[in-house]
């Protein structure tokens, strides 16, 4: 497979000789200072099933939000016991409607996280956009596992079996235990589904002209899968350990600096790979995706012409055979170019792409199960999306657009005019884009023309 | 008794499906709680059902005519003479040497059927007292129907409406047309038949969904055209097919506005995303755009503040939506858009002249064109193609209220298949033909004398570019509205009067 190079022309660390002190754990080094899952609770995930948080959900086709919990709920802000008796003791009424809430919800904060993280990387500030990007790859991780039926809580952890009932797992912390979880849950071929159907693509999911190439589904399992999209799970630990750079170092030790021309081009191109209906990301995926499972095959892609052949037109206009073996537009789109990239230190767009391709799996995992549950997720939480997007700025109170997918067309101004600003130097560049800056980091956006279509 | 057949009489009804909801009025009135099985010979079948009406003459039951693909009949009819594998061979492969392949074609599988009665209205019209099929029960398990004709193998034709409609098997059942006229398959071959009585049109799409989309689905967008009735299904809004219809949809009228060599938007739309200087010449606007802007607009649910979209929406609780087919779609956004163009090309406005010829002194006669495709008119710009989408919506929504027969086509489309660009474009000559068609090029003669030049044309002064920079961004949308509901206002009457409403509700 071609990938285009990973050399990032927007950093310069600055400080070199004292860099070695910057060092960090690269993806190969985790395992050393992490103890893997023991079998136990290798065996309690096994027993995750998302058909119960599905059950959960159904309630909210009758009940307005907020409050996101029932009444009866012993736990209203979502905060349970940190002694083990006591979390043992929640019952699984309690726990699948917490757990159930943390899908939708732990992805609409995630944006939130990657959006205050793309406003630090407008400031100039490198270490607060790692930081933040850092949780917004949490946040992602936390509300893909909910969505499954795992609860991660403060060193309390929980899995939801199919008849709805409660099994603890060991007590890790929040950060460990998310990413060794998400790595071992990817692990099971019957994730794949869950994570990629929702991805839309061509008016379908994004596994329909997959499934036209190969009707027996995918023998990958997603943790593969995701390797191969460009991002190891446990590169989540990876960028822990850089957050814990930035959160708690002074930054001027090892500062990071990113220029505000090549900042100019990377917001262009990540609001392109997360507009609303967008296909060039997607097909990128899915050239990925293809390749995976004919190289499991002892295949390549351009093995299966006649299986292409079978495509909607509509596909085939957006993913030419060509571009599917490489012929042309060789290289991976670059969102995945950044986003594969582990150099230490980690670069702040390659922590930017990992939430956001996390966050768009969440996303849709989340909207998947609220379908699922017979939930219309628009107008069933009317309220509170519409109260959210006027909290949040996006929209004059009562003034809320008649669809979500409206709210790209402010972006795509914002980009406009960015694209005409100069960019010499950040405050030459901030001054220019006045609104726009705040605009550009709204991506609360996609977590609502995601979850509210 | 040759006009009387014997059937069994079973029930199939739960005590708790006594609570769900039954609403005349969306087509799902209480259903009977017994469903009768019998066999019928295919021709008697055939007759009872209607199916020698080929064309839709206006007179045809709930998309009975809607749903044949002949070829699909032919292979159906080849495997009832030869079975697996010889039916699948080419024709010039069935010889002797490949006789021993041939096998029993069996069709056990039940022809589902709704057996009218006599209060059931089908677009107004109903079987005629004498044609209608009475079903005499004989205790708890057995059931006689009397048919309105004796010969078990005469093709008969009624009076008014056929007394049954059939909800699955079509296919099965034309196989037989043209084998009977040509000899191949007998007239007695007999089909296993389930037959409803007086079920409501709203359950016989929920049936059709049931058997044909779930669990084998079938593309659900090829199942919205041969049961129109269900895009305005609330039952299948909750488990997310009608947002998958109206996504696919969405892609598949971009994809033929894309392709088709009539549209004006032929190899002009930006598929991939890219960038102006990489998109094809004149492609402003993305695929992702266009998109957007079909589904909030021809294809928007009506619910909440959403618009009712033409080609998604009930016209009215008694009407359910619009029956066309997606190349029907396709030819109108087509042929709304080529008004448009050909009213820039014809009688060019004079923003079309300011904009082509900002500083007057051109002495060349200048292409009008640009005003259509060019980088500084909103018609080849997102947020455009977004006011002209919603609003010939709006009003053309609002017309088919008003004068539903406008609407109406006799068709030579085959609905429920894969479109190829023949289809579409026998769609626009039967729309061209139609009375319809001179209301779309009102509605485009008219907008097309809207000052279309985005914020950036050259001469504008800067009032005008305020106006036009307040279009852009989400609450540009609206703002644009409002404009083109007053511009169109002061069009022919029948735009004014649906323009006025427009504006009256956006106030």
């Amino acid at each position: 497979m071609l990938r285009s190079g990973s050399n990032f022309t927007g950093i310069s660390l600055k400080g070199q000789t004292g860099w070695p002190k910057f060092q960090v754990t690269h993806s190969a080094g985790w395992r050393e200072m992490i103890a893997p899952l023991n079998q136990q609770d290798k065996a309690t995930l096994a027993l995750a099933d998302p058909a119960v948080i599905v059950a959960a959900l159904t309630r909210y086709r009758n009940a307005a939000v907020p409050p996101w919990l029932s009444a009866v709920n012993h736990f209203p802000d979502g905060v349970l016991p940190t002694g083990p008796v006591a979390f043992g003791g929640v019952s699984a009424q309690d726990m699948s409607e917490l757990i159930a809430v943390r899908g939708p919800l732990h992805a609409v904060d995630g944006w939130s996280y990657l959006g205050r993280a793309l406003a630090s990387l407008l400031s100039g500030q490198v270490h607060a956009a790692r930081h933040l990007s850092y949780y917004a790859e949490l946040r992602a991780g936390l509300s893909i596992l909910a969505s499954a039926g795992v609860g991660i809580f403060n060193r309390q952890n929980a899995v939801l079996d199919a008849n709805g009932d409660v099994h603890i797992m060991s007590r890790r912390g929040t950060h460990e235990m998310a990413w060794l979880a998400l790595s071992e849950w990817a692990a099971r071929a019957s994730s794949i589904e869950h994570l990629i159907s929702p991805i839309r693509f061509a008016g379908g999911s994004l596994l329909d002209p997959f499934q036209e190439f190969f009707p027996g589904g995918a023998s990958t399992a997603i943790g593969e899968l995701m390797i191969e999209w460009g991002f190891d799970l446990q590169q989540g630990l990876v960028d822990r350990n850089q957050r814990n750079w930035s959160s708690y170092q002074p930054t001027a030790l090892g500062p990071i600096l990113t220029r505000p021309v090549d900042d100019a081009a990377f917001f262009q191109m990540f609001w392109q790979a997360v507009r609303p209906n967008g296909v060039e990301l997607e097909r990128h995926l899915l050239r990925i995706l293809l390749e995976t499972e004919a190289r499991s095959l002892n295949a390549g892609v351009a093995d299966y012409e006649h299986r292409y052949e079978r495509l909607q037109a509509g596909t085939k206009n957006v993913v030419s055979f060509g571009f599917l073996t490489r012929v042309v537009d060789a290289y991976d789109h670059q969102f995945l170019t950044y986003l594969a990239d582990r150099a230490a230190p980690a670069h702040p767009y390659a922590m930017l792409c990992r939430a956001g391709l996390l966050l768009k799996l969440a996303i849709g995992m989340a909207e998947e199960n609220l379908r699922a549950a017979g939930v219309q997720p628009t107008q069933h939480f009317n309220d509170w999306w519409q109260d959210f997007g006027a909290q949040q700025g996006l929209w004059p109170p009562g003034n809320p657009p008649e669809a979500t997918v409206d709210l790209w067309s402010d972006i795509e101004l914002a980009l406009e005019d960015c694209a005409a600003a100069p960019t010499g130097h950040r405050h030459e560049w901030i001054t220019a884009l006045a609104g726009n800056a705040i605009r550009m980091c709204e991506t609360e956006r996609a977590a609502l023309w995601g979850l509210f279509q | 008794m040759a006009n009387n057949v014997q059937a069994i009489r079973f029930k199939q009804w739960l005590p708790e499906w006594d609570d769900f909801e039954f609403d005349p009025a969306q087509h799902r009135r209480k259903p009977e709680e017994h469903i009768l099985l019998f066999s019928m010979p295919a021709v008697q079948l055939r007759a009872l059902s209607g199916v020698y009406r080929r064309t839709r003459d206006n007179e045809g039951g709930e998309g009975l005519q809607r749903l044949h693909d002949p070829k699909r009949s032919a292979a159906i009819r080849d495997f009832v003479r030869f079975g697996h594998p010889y039916s699948g061979l080419p024709v010039a492969a069935r010889d002797e040497s490949s006789a021993a392949m041939r096998k029993p074609g069996w069709l056990p599988t039940a022809i589902v059927v709704n057996i009218l009665t006599e209060g059931d209205r089908r677009r107004g019209r109903k079987v005629a007292a004498s044609d209608l099929v009475s079903v005499n029960c004989d205790g708890d398990s057995r059931a006689e129907l009397t048919l309105p004709y004796s010969d078990r193998l005469e093709q008969w034709m009624p009076t008014e409406l056929e007394p049954f409609e059939v909800i699955d098997g079509q296919h099965r059942l034309w196989a037989f047309d043209e084998a009977l006229k040509d000899g191949t398959l007998p007239g007695d071959f007999e089909l296993p038949v389930v037959a409803f009585t007086g079920l409501d049109v709203g359950w016989q799409a929920y049936l059709f969904w049931s058997i044909n989309v779930s669990p084998k689905r079938i593309n659900p967008s090829h199942a919205f055209d041969l049961f129109p009735l269900l895009r305005s299904a609330e039952w299948l809004e909750t488990l997310s097919d009608l947002r998958i219809y109206r996504q696919a949809r969405a892609q598949e009228l971009t994809e033929i506005l894309y392709t088709q060599p009539e549209s004006p938007f032929h190899n002009r739309i930006n598929m991939l995303g890219e960038s102006s200087r990489t998109a094809p010449p004149g492609a402003g606007v993305t695929q992702a755009g266009w998109v957007q802007a079909i589904t909030t607009s021809f294809l928007a649910t009506g619910s909440g503040r959403s618009a009712n979209g033409l080609f998604a929406a009930d016209i009215s609780a008694a009407r359910g939506p619009l029956p066309w087919s997606r190349p029907q779609q396709a030819a109108f956004l087509i042929e709304l858009w080529n008004s448009i163009k050909s009213a820039i090309l014809d009688r060019p406005a004079e923003w079309v002249e300011q904009l082509i010829r900002p500083q007057g002194q051109d002495s060349l006669d200048p292409n009008p064109i640009p005003a259509f495709t060019g980088g500084r008119t909103m018609l080849n710009q997102e947020q455009g193609v977004r006011g002209v989408l919603a609003v010939a919506n709006e009003v053309f929504f609002g017309l088919a209220q008003i004068e539903p027969d406008l609407f109406e086509f006799d068709t030579r489309i085959q609905a429920g298949g894969a479109t190829a660009p023949e289809d579409v474009s026998v769609a626009l000559s039967e729309l061209a033909g139609s009375e319809l068609h001179a209301r779309i090029a009102q509605f485009g003669s008219t907008i097309a004398s809207f000052d279309w030049r985005s914020a950036d044309a050259p001469g504008l002064d800067e009032g005008q570019r305020l106006l036009k920079r307040a279009f852009r961004g989400s609450s540009g949308y609206v703002a644009l509205r409002e404009q083109l509901y007053r511009h169109l206002a002061e069009g022919p009457n029948w735009l004014a009067e649906i323009s006025g409403h427009a504006l009256s509700r956006l106030a």
